[in-house]
């Protein structure tokens, strides 16, 4: 016989554990159903070893083996592999109208009405700004650069007290210096009763009775049932997609929208090659993982943000590093490689990470076997925007004598870890998913708390507004959802 | 298409590398971080792939030396792959992508034994680097082994030294040439927020 709950969460990342204390705090009894393991700072190490990262992460290629995707497989999700940058996105992102005319975000949710979530979820976490004595060799390089193009940068803002400058952030912290979900919401919603449970894979939600049956399976395989009036899928915009989609045939009157408009928030990465390194006994590649320093230099304008990054050896060598429009190496591996590599890697290479607004125009679909794939077809709306951010990385090198660099077979790596978008909120079922309070479309008490619901790229990181967007859901739950 | 004597497609298309793996099995081949089922969940689809025979191991060290040179090949006496010793990880049968190593080992032999008449391990650098480069271009897929084999050998303790990585620990706090301070301070945010 299937167990019976108040309140499932299924996810336990920034969008499930947000909602799994709040519904605890309002006297719910709540199970968590979580994928991946009970991992703690006990558990983690400073290694990038892949037989480890594999314990952690899930890692899915786009279908045109283009691009590469990852995300979290632990307690905590992506809170416990991220490296930390937490920022509120700008007021355009919410008044941001799409290249097709479509406003994601629906009226009345603007920058000021998320500031108090966002308030909530920087306490809750610890979240403040970086000092500046804690901004690594990486972020200086940056600034340097940035500023030699005429704008400024500066520091981000992170749930980070006591950072030694590891330098291991994705590999997870072993210090608890990084305030994942792990030391803050988990362990308050268990302080309230709420059980996360782990190594529990959701695979289906049924309608039952008034509620819902969430079918998954446990750590030794087996398959087990629970039902529950409400439910929140919050398993990352990937992995939602992927749970809804398995549904579908017993959730028939879901919009036909999910798992469209995935957007990777307009995430693209690329390398400055310098001339000269800024300061020649610096070695970048030193510190955090983000190398704290940002720049807003081109939001009004372009409405894109950067900021640097680390790319220790391991991360560079992922990356098909190679010189544009030839010159030497032409190849992202061989001989001429590995001297280029020795020669710039110490304190010639820059890492730039951008995020912006761009028409989310991916797709979440599911194989025979209930897998997610991946499409994130370079459609010509993309191919403008990725020119557009060209333009202004070719601008930043030119200002200092610097090159930009290949490093993927697109010129730009467009992968990456943001994933938002394919089960957004919206006003209606013909272009979203969910109602503007996370509420699936003709299911009530079915909502989506985490990334899926989030309509659009955030144009910074989006770790923040996706737990500011939770919070906002599960006051909206708590308020208005009869237990 | 054309097909070579010994009974394979002499150019490997990415359709073709796709009907030889099989659609299912495809996606644990090549997420190297994998996990996408985790160990609580057998795939079956791995039942049609094997992990590498010794014979095998061979020529992915020979590939390894390939997408990074050392020994004699290195005029400059820099440590390739082979010597850095780190390349455990492509014959684990814990990690999926040693499971796509046999297949890749075979396109390699396919092309060498078409373009050069001999087996790929035959070969001197430059012919091998050709070799590897018409395989690399048929299949986005095999661009994911060189990835691996890359970021392995930059993750070795020889690279770490030979690069000049200085190890992820204490940043620049007190490093005398540290000069970011204020000035170059973004005036639009707010405690690095935009409004
Ligand atoms: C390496 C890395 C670095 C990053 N750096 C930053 C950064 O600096 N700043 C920033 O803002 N963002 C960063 N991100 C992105 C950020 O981590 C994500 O945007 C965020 O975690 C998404 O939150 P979420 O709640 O949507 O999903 P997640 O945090 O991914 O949580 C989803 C959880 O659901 C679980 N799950 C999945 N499927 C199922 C299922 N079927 N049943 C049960 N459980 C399931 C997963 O195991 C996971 O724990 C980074 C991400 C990565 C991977
Ligand atoms: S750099 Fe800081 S936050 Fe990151 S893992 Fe090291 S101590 Fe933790």
């Amino acid at each position: 016989m299937a167990e019976t709950r108040d309140a499932v969460v299924i996810g336990s990342g920034f969008g499930g554990s947000i909602a799994a204390l709040r519904l605890a705090e309002s006297g719910r009894d709540v199970l968590v159903l979580e994928w991946g393991g009970r991992n703690t700072a006990k558990d983690f190490r400073q290694s990038w070893d892949p037989r480890y990262l594999q314990t952690l992460y899930t890692a899915v290629p786009s279908s045109d083996y283009e691009a590469l995707f990852r995300y979290a497989r632990t307690l905590g999700g992506g809170s416990v592999l991220f490296s930390g940058m937490m920022l509120r996105s700008p007021s355009e992102v919410f008044e941001w109208v799409d290249e097709t005319g479509y406003k994601p975000w629906p009226d009345g949710i603007t920058r000021s009405l998320m500031s108090p979530y966002y308030e909530k979820v920087e306490k809750m976490m610890s979240v403040s700004q970086a000092r500046w004595d804690e901004v690594p060799a990486g972020g200086t390089f940056f600034a340097a650069l940035i500023q030699a193009a005429g704008k400024k940068a500066d520091r981000g803002r992170f749930p980070y007290v006591g950072c030694v400058q590891c330098g291991f952030c994705e590999a997870a912290c072993i210090y608890d210096a990084k305030k994942s979900l792990i030391l803050n919401y988990i362990p308050a919603a268990e302080g309230l009763g709420a059980e996360f449970r782990t190594s529990c894979k959701a695979m289906t939600i049924k309608t039952e009775g008034a509620g819902y049956r969430v079918t998954y399976r446990d750590p030794f395989g087996t398959t087990k049932e629970v039902d529950a009036p409400l439910v929140c899928i919050a398993c990352n915009a990937v992995e939602d997609a992927a749970l809804l989609l398995r549904s579908a045939p017993y959730l028939d009157k879901l919009s036909d929208q999910v798992g469209r408009n995935f957007t990777n928030s307009g995430d693209l990465a690329w390398l400055w090659l310098l001339k000269k390194p800024f300061y020649e006994n610096m070695a970048i590649w030193r510190g955090r993982t983000n190398a704290v320093m940002q720049t807003y230099g081109w939001w009004r304008s372009h409405l894109i943000h950067m900021h640097t990054g680390s790319t220790p050896p391991g991360i560079f060598g992922g990356l098909d590093v190679r010189r544009r429009g030839g010159g030497s190496p032409d190849l992202s591996w061989g001989l001429d490689h590995k001297h280029f590599a020795f020669e710039v890697y110490r304190n010639r290479l820059v890492p730039c990470q951008l995020s912006g607004m761009v028409k989310g125009e991916g797709t979440v679909r599911i194989d025979g076997t209930g897998r997610a794939i991946i499409d994130l077809p370079v459609t010509p709306v993309f191919q403008a925007y990725m020119d557009k951010v060209r333009r202004v990385a070719e601008e930043i090198a030119a200002a200092s004598d610097a090159e930009v660099l290949d490093v993927a077979p697109r010129g730009f790596e467009r992968g990456g870890a943001h994933l938002q978008g394919t089960c957004r909120i919206g006003a209606s079922p013909d272009a979203a998913v969910c109602d503007p309070y996370g509420e699936v479309f003709n299911y009530k008490g079915l909502f989506v708390t985490d990334g899926g619901s989030v309509p659009s790229g955030t144009g910074v990181n989006p770790s923040l507004t996706i737990s500011a967007n939770a919070e906002r859901i599960a006051e909206y739950i708590v308020g208005n959802v009869k237990s | 298409m054309s097909r070579a004597p010994h009974g394979r497609p002499a150019a490997w298309h990415r359709r073709d590398f796709l009907a030889v793996v099989g659609q299912a099995s495809l996606l644990p081949l090549v997420t190297w971080a994998c996990g996408n089922e985790s160990s609580i969940q057998p795939n079956v689809a791995f039942g049609s792939c094997r992990t590498p025979t010794q014979h095998e191991e061979e020529k992915l060290l020979m590939l390894a030396d390939t997408i990074v040179p050392g020994g004699k090949a290195d005029p400059r006496g820099l440590a390739g792959a082979v010597e850095a010793c780190p390349l455990e990880p492509l014959y684990d049968p814990m990690l999926p992508l040693a499971l796509a190593a046999p297949l890749v080992v075979s396109f390699l032999d396919d092309q060498a034994k078409q373009k050069y008449g001999a087996e790929y391990v035959k070969l001197g650098l430059p012919e091998r680097t050709e070799v590897t480069r018409a395989v690399e271009a048929t299949s986005p897929l095999f661009g994911y082994l060189l990835k691996f084999i890359r970021g392995i050998y930059y993750t070795s303790a020889v690279a770490y030294e030979a690069i000049g990585f200085p190890g992820n620990n204490l940043g620049y706090i007190n490093h005398p040439d540290f000069s970011l301070r204020r000035p170059l301070g973004e005036g639009m945010t707010e405690d690095g927020n935009m409004p």
